[in-house]
């Protein structure tokens, strides 16, 4: 079985010089949009298949794929000979020790391949009137040459690539445009060995017949009556040329209906199902865009217990931007480019399983945010969204700032992934009466030394939750408590109850045991939410959405 | 390990046995490497693999010695003394590194000594320009290079196949034994090496590293715990021939008497069979009479007989059999064909020597040589129909 254990990318697309680090069995790719997951794939396709998302690398395309800092670092250099850009990509692989050898970047004994591209030094008579003319906007790429080897420095040849991957890229599939090629490489790897000759030689029979039957014999003998368009025999026949062969000709066709009109969700299935049964076994590799798109919940599920329990040895690299996908597959698999890359390695084994039974919860949400504020229940998330409204007359989402709700699972699955990753996370939670034991102690347990997960609660054990605050945060005065009242009690209760008790402490009394039995406290936040009415905040929400500027 | 130097007659039919015993290991599992050196007999080795197999399996490997050595011993690693990548080999007949003024005095090129500073000398190697290795030191490279890496080389080798067998290993010589050591300290389980030294018609590489004789090579193998076998049989030769050859060799003491296997003799040959020697002047004559295979020396050798024939040079004619040949022979074969047996006593090599051996050994059924009159070898006749 082999697989790829590292990724070097230099001036490839938006990476001027970065490493990955893989698992062998999957890798999930996250990250926001234009991070560079769908680039990380191509440069995997690059290296091990030296095509680009399945087109040959002709100067057009190479000029696609450099790096746009070192172009215009070229671009503004003195533009001499060597000073023209390198793309490198380095595939540290496993499993095929005729890989190995120490021609890598590093000078390390290890197996793997290489590709390079870079200036072709034979051409440099050319690149001399090149420069000589003045105006150069762009690297001549038509003078590059790819240098594709494996770590030993012997020259690969894609008939015969030491290690197979397949890009499952659904947007290949233009019904017209380059369509077969990608069909191809589909039908090949569905199909065996065996099979392919005895399709092929069935299509050339099928295509001999064609040109016998009683039919098209007839349209042939009318076409040419009396030899008005030639003296020569003219006809219509099924070409038989050796380029037709029966892969670029033959397509798949799934109820009857050709595989490039059939549903976008029902092709992007077939065609996973297929790269992960690949029954030609020549794929070591499989790389899946985005496999939710196109696909209802249901379907997302199925294709995602199909990936889990019919990959046998193959490694699978996958882009995702549906938290289902990943927690299903386990987050351990979690491969996360942002500023850096980051593989998640040690993470709570109870977290990673409750997640593959659990899969529904926003893990990815988490991930992904800048600032995220993990909070216990919509009441919450109303409030300092409102508070941050009010502070900064926008929501926090237009801020970047995502206000998770954990709900079932609680805080710990959340906060044991942001504790993997070091990712910085805000948690608002309530004391529960007991500020030392449910706040202070409970952080110190599992993420003593983790500063980057902030918490936010009132020490008061009396403020156990977000009611008992806010009624303590504007229950100074009279008037301040029945502003509140007002907005969050509905009109009844408010004059029918609330109204009628005497002073401040008789309807302080009232409003925290209304909460305490009260089943309508998320109408009472949304009321919140939608009031023009000027409360007052407790601190620890107004700090908890204060990120400083 | 288990290794085994086979020592096979011309004829013994080692090709056709490498090539089965590849195949059973191959059937078992096993990843094997079949080495050897001339690209004739790597053909040859491919044939009989797919006449036996119809095709070669994928766990089967056949290469030469120079591509393996360039491939598996040298790039690899190459970088600890050849920093750019060798682009490919240059084939060298003679030391490369020594030129020739116009008055014929010898002198060696400037910067290519095997050291500079105290480091290995890239330009000992490979060539300035393209950055070619050197036939003539390319074992000597790839040995330097398994030293410097505390013996990358062989290891990773060792991960890739488990089996090996050489071929011709007559042919090797000098540091190709150094590789043959570091391959014998790996874990490959299997490692045989077959041949003939009085086969060995290529002088390959640096002549100053020893084992240069037949003598210090069947020492050195010795020494790396091959264990010697003799295999004196000719599946090709009819015993009249394989007694003339045997008789090249006979003063060295080092082989057994080689014992013909061909049995039955087809009728259309029954009438003109064995040993001749031919009259310069009826040359012509025989050719047109049996149309023998000519075997030369090289190609400045009789054109004009030779034009519009077949003909091989005696180092060509290397593994290939053929009914009946005709040699033309250079004044040292000429010599040993009166029955003079000191023809080679004076001469530096073994190279001429082997050369009639291979020359003799191609025939099946009739071996004739052009004789310009004196006495003629035991067991020659001399050809001369009408007198």
């Amino acid at each position: 079985m082999k697989c790829i254990k590292k990724l070097r990318i230099k001036n490839f697309k938006k990476f001027a010089d970065e490493t990955f680090e893989f698992n062998d069995d999957i890798n999930i790719l996250v990250g926001d949009n234009e991070c560079g997951k769908s680039s990380v794939l191509e440069a995997i396709e690059l290296c091990l298949n030296c095509c680009h998302r399945g087109r040959p690398l002709s100067p057009e395309v190479l000029a696609e794929l450099f790096n746009s800092n070192c172009v215009e670092t070229y671009l503004n250099g003195d533009k001499s000979q060597t000073s023209l850009p390198e793309l490198l990509i380095e595939a540290y692989v496993d499993g095929d020790p005729e890989l190995k050898g120490t021609n890598n970047s590093e000078g390390t004994d290890t197996q793997g391949i290489s590709l390079k591209m870079l200036f072709n030094s034979d051409l440099s008579p050319y690149y001399e009137p090149f420069i000589a003319s003045g105006d150069v906007l762009t690297v001549p790429f038509e003078l590059y040459k790819t240098e594709w080897m494996s770590f030993a420095w012997k020259p690969l040849a894609q008939l015969a690539r030491p290690v197979g991957c397949l890009f499952v890229d659904p947007t290949r599939l233009h019904p017209t445009i380059g369509r077969s090629r990608y069909i191809n490489s589909i039908i090949s790897a569905s199909v065996d060995g065996h099979a392919r000759p005895t399709l092929n030689l069935n299509y050339r029979q099928l295509k001999i017949q064609f040109n016998e039957k009683p039919d098209v014999k007839a349209v042939n003998a009318q076409l040419n009556a009396g030899n008005e368009l030639t003296k020569k025999t003219l006809k219509i026949v099924a070409d038989i040329t050796p380029s037709g062969s029966w892969d670029s000709n033959l397509s798949l066709a799934v109820d009857d209906i050709s595989f490039a009109h059939i549903g976008k969700g029902e092709q992007n299935q077939i065609q996973i199902k297929v790269a992960i049964q690949n029954k030609a076994n020549d794929v070591d590799v499989v790389m899946l865009e985005e496999p939710e798109n196109h696909l209802s919940h249901i379907n997302l599920i199925q294709l995602i217990s199909y990936i889990e329990q019919k990959n046998t040895g193959k490694q699978i690299f996958l882009t995702t931007h549906s938290s289902y996908v990943l927690n299903k597959l386990s987050i351990k698999k979690l491969c996360l480019l942002t500023k850096e890359y980051v593989k998640l390695k040690d993470i709570d084994a109870d977290t990673v399983e409750t997640l593959k039974r659990l899969p529904g919860y926003d893990t990815l949400r988490m991930v992904l945010a800048q600032k995220v504020i993990l909070v216990e229940g919509p009441s919450d998330e109303l409030v300092l969204k409102k508070i941050y409204l009010g502070l900064n007359g926008r929501l926090p989402e237009e801020d970047g700032i995502d206000i998770i709700v954990v709900r079932g699972i609680g805080f710990k699955v959340y906060l044991d992934i942001a504790k993997a990753l070091k990712h910085p996370v805000r948690v608002v939670k309530d004391n529960d009466h007991d500020y030392q034991r449910n706040i202070v102690d409970w952080r110190n347990e599992d993420y003593k030394d983790c500063d980057f997960i902030e918490c936010y609660s009132p020490e008061d054990n009396a403020l156990h939750s977000l009611e008992p605050a806010l009624v303590a945060a504007n229950g100074d005065t009279v008037a301040a408590l029945d502003k509140l009242a007002k907005v969050m009690l509905s009109a009844k209760t408010y004059g029918k109850e609330y109204a009628p008790c005497a002073d401040l402490a008789a309807k302080r009394a009232y409003v925290n045991g209304w909460f305490d039995t009260s089943k309508k406290k998320v109408d009472s936040a949304i009321r919140i939410f939608d009031t023009p009415e000027t409360i007052s905040y407790p601190d620890y929400l107004t700090k908890a959405v204060s990120f400083g500027t | 390990m288990a290794r085994k130097l086979l020592l096979a007659s011309a004829g013994a039919g080692k090709s056709q046995r490498i090539a089965g015993e590849a195949l059973k290991r191959a059937a078992n599992g096993d990843r094997v490497l079949l080495l050897t050196y001339t690209i004739n007999n790597q053909v040859e080795l491919v044939r009989h693999i797919c006449r036996a197999n119809r095709v070669q399996p994928r766990n089967v490997v056949v290469k030469g010695w120079y591509e393996f050595l360039l491939e598996d011993m040298v790039r690899p690693y190459q970088r600890c003394i050849v920093p750019e990548r060798i682009s490919g080999i240059i084939l060298n007949s003679a030391n490369p590194h020594l030129g020739r003024t116009s008055s014929g005095k010898t002198f060696y090129y400037k910067g290519r000594a095997e050291k500079s500073d105290g480091h290995c000398n890239p330009l000992h190697f490979v060539t300035k320009e393209d950055s070619r290795a050197h036939t003539y030191y390319l074992a000597k490279l790839a040995a330097m290079i398994h030293e410097q890496t505390g013996g990358k080389p062989a290891c990773r080798l060792s991960e890739i196949y488990n089996t090996v067998f050489i071929d011709e290993m007559q042919d090797l010589v000098g540091w190709d034994f150094a590789i043959i050591r570091s391959l014998v300290e790996t874990s490959i389980a299997k490692f045989d090496c077959v041949g003939d030294f009085r086969q060995s018609v290529y002088q390959t590489s640096e002549t100053t590293k020893k084992p240069q004789t037949i003598k210090e090579k069947l020492a050195e193998f010795k020494e790396m715990g091959f264990k010697i076998e003799n295999l004196a049989i000719s599946w090709r030769c009819i015993q009249s021939i394989c007694d003339l050859a045997d008789r090249v060799h006979a003063k060295d003491g080092h082989y057994a008497p080689t014992k013909s296997q061909v049995v039955t003799l087809p009728p259309e040959y029954a009438d003109h069979n064995g040993v001749f020697a031919v009259p310069a002047s009826r040359i012509v004559d025989y050719i047109n009479a049996y149309n023998p295979v000519i075997l030369r020396w090289d190609r400045r050798t009789k054109k004009q007989l030779c034009e519009g024939r077949i003909v091989y040079n005696f180092g060509e004619s290397k593994g290939l059999g053929f009914d009946r040949i005709l040699i033309i022979p250079p004044a040292r074969h000429a010599k040993f064909l009166r029955g003079d047996t000191t023809a080679f006593d004076d001469a530096n090599t073994d190279d001429s020597r082997n050369k009639l051996y291979v020359g003799i050994t191609r025939a099946r059924y009739s071996v004739a040589f052009s004789h310009e009159g004196g006495a003629v070898i035991t067991g020659a006749q001399v050809w001369n129909p009408g007198d």
